[in-house]
C-alpha cells in the first residue's frame, strides 16, 4: 500500500477525478486509530463498526470544508470522539438510562464480548476504567493507551492542557485504588 | 516544593512509582475484530458515500429494529384492536338484550295490551320510555347513536317500549295474543 502524506490525499480528493479513491486511501491509512479510539468508549465491536462507519460518512461530507489549520488526525478523531459521545448520549435516551446504567450496559457488554482476547488483568483493568466518568475516561484511554500529547488533545477535546493533565492524574489514581482494592 | 503542575506530571511520567497496579497491567490493546474487517472496512464506507440513500433507509430501518420498541409497540397494538373487539362485540349483545320500542299506533294491539296493564296495576306508566322525538317512521329516520333508538330502527311499528332499568316488564307477543283472546278481540286478532 503507497503511503500518502495527509497533503497528498486532500489534494486527490480535492481535484474531484479520483475522489472516491483518495477517500479510501484516507480510510486505510486512519481506520485502525479512529477504530480503536472509537472501540475504548464503546466496548461493543458492532457498535464501534456502526459509530466508524458514520464518523467516515461525515468526514467525506465535510472534507472540503476542512481548513488545514489543524492537522487532519486531531480532526477526524474530534469527529470520532463527538460520534461515539452522541451514541452513548441517544442509548441513554433511547431507553431512559440514567447515566451510571450506560456505563453498567457498557460492562455487561465487556463481560460478554465475544471479541475480547484479554487476561484476567487486562479485563479488570477495562472494568475499572468504565467507572470512570466519561470524559475522563476518554483523557485516560487517549493518554495511556494511544499515547496522545496533551496539546494535541487539546485540540480533539477542546480542553486546556492543565484540565487534561489534572483529569489523567485523577483517573490514574482512581484506577490503582479500584484495583488494589479488589 | 513539588508544584501542583509536578504532581500532574508524574501521572505521565511516574506511572510505574504512583500507579504500580496499572503500570504492571500494560496497554496492550485487549480487543479483537472478525477477520478481515479492517479489509473491506474502506470499501464499505466508500460505497456508502457513494449511495446516501440507500443508506439513510437502510440506516432507518437498522434503528426501528434495533430500537428495542418494536416489540413493545407492537404488543400494544395488538391489545388495543382485540379490547376494541371485546367492547364492540358486548355492545352489540347489549342493544340485542335491550328492551323494544313503543309507537304510538292508537289502533295496535300492543298499545291496547298495554293499556291494560296500566290500569290493572300490573305496570306503571312511568315505566314507558318515550321515544326520541320526530321519530315516525322507525325504519328511516332513526339514528341509532343509543341503544333503544337502535332497536326502533331495526323493529316493525308493532312493538312494546320497555323500560330497561330493574322494573323490567317484557310483554311477548303470546302475552298480546292471549290478552286479546281473553278480552274476545277477534278483529284484533286477525288484524294482528
Amino acid at each position: 500500500m503507497e503511503h500518502y502524506s495527509d497533503k497528498e490525499l486532500l489534494e486527490l480528493f480535492h481535484k474531484g477525478d479520483n475522489r472516491n479513491y483518495a477517500f479510501n486511501l484516507l480510510i486505510q491509512k486512519y481506520q485502525k486509530q479512529v477504530y480503536w479510539h472509537i472501540r475504548r468508549i464503546i466496548i461493543d465491536h458492532d457498535d464501534t463498526n456502526d459509530v466508524t462507519q458514520n464518523t467516515f460518512i461525515k468526514v467525506f461530507h465535510n472534507l472540503e470544508k476542512f481548513r488545514e489549520d489543524s492537522q487532519l488526525f486531531t480532526w477526524l478523531y474530534r469527529i470520532a470522539t463527538n460520534e461515539s459521545l452522541n451514541f452513548l448520549k441517544q442509548k441513554r435516551t433511547k431507553f431512559f438510562l440514567p447515566l451510571a446504567d450506560v456505563e453498567h450496559q457498557l460492562a455487561n457488554s465487556l463481560q460478554s464480548d465475544h471479541y475480547f482476547k484479554g487476561d484476567a488483568i487486562q479485563k479488570k483493568l477495562q472494568m475499572a476504567i468504565l467507572k470512570l466518568p466519561e470524559k475522563q475516561r476518554i483523557v485516560f484511554n487517549m493518554k495511556y493507551f494511544e499515547g496522545i500529547k496533551y496539546e494535541d488533545m487539546s485540540k480533539i477535546l477542546d480542553t486546556s492542557v492543565g484540565a487534561l493533565k489534572a483529569s489523567y492524574h485523577i483517573a490514574v489514581k482512581k484506577i490503582e485504588k479500584i484495583l488494589t482494592d479488589n | 516544593m513539588k508544584t501542583k503542575k509536578n504532581i500532574f506530571e508524574d501521572a505521565e511520567d511516574n506511572l510505574n512509582k504512583i500507579a504500580p497496579k496499572l503500570f504492571s497491567s500494560g496497554n496492550d490493546i485487549p480487543f479483537d475484530v472478525p477477520e478481515n474487517y479492517f479489509d473491506s472496512l474502506p470499501a464499505i464506507i466508500v460505497e456508502k458515500c457513494s449511495n446516501p440513500a440507500k443508506t439513510r433507509l437502510a440506516g432507518k430501518f437498522k434503528a426501528v429494529l434495533n430500537s428495542g420498541f418494536l416489540i413493545p409497540a407492537a404488543v400494544s397494538i395488538a391489545v388495543l384492536i382485540i379490547a376494541f373487539m371485546i367492547y364492540h362485540a358486548s355492545n352489540v349483545k347489549t342493544s340485542n338484550r335491550q328492551t323494544m320500542a313503543y309507537t304510538e299506533s292508537n289502533s295496535s294491539a300492543e298499545v291496547l295490551y298495554v293499556d291494560s296493564l296500566i290500569d290493572n296495576g300490573e305496570m306503571d306508566e312511568s315505566m314507558l320510555v318515550e321515544t326520541a322525538a320526530g321519530i315516525d317512521d322507525t325504519s328511516k329516520n332513526v339514528k341509532p347513536n343509543s341503544s333503544i333508538e337502535k332497536n326502533i330502527a331495526e323493529l316493525n311499528k308493532s312493538t312494546v317500549i320497555l323500560n330497561d332499568s330493574t322494573n323490567k316488564v317484557i310483554i311477548t307477543d303470546d302475552d298480546i295474543i292471549n290478552y286479546l283472546l281473553d278480552n274476545d278481540d277477534a278483529d284484533d286478532i286477525i288484524n294482528y
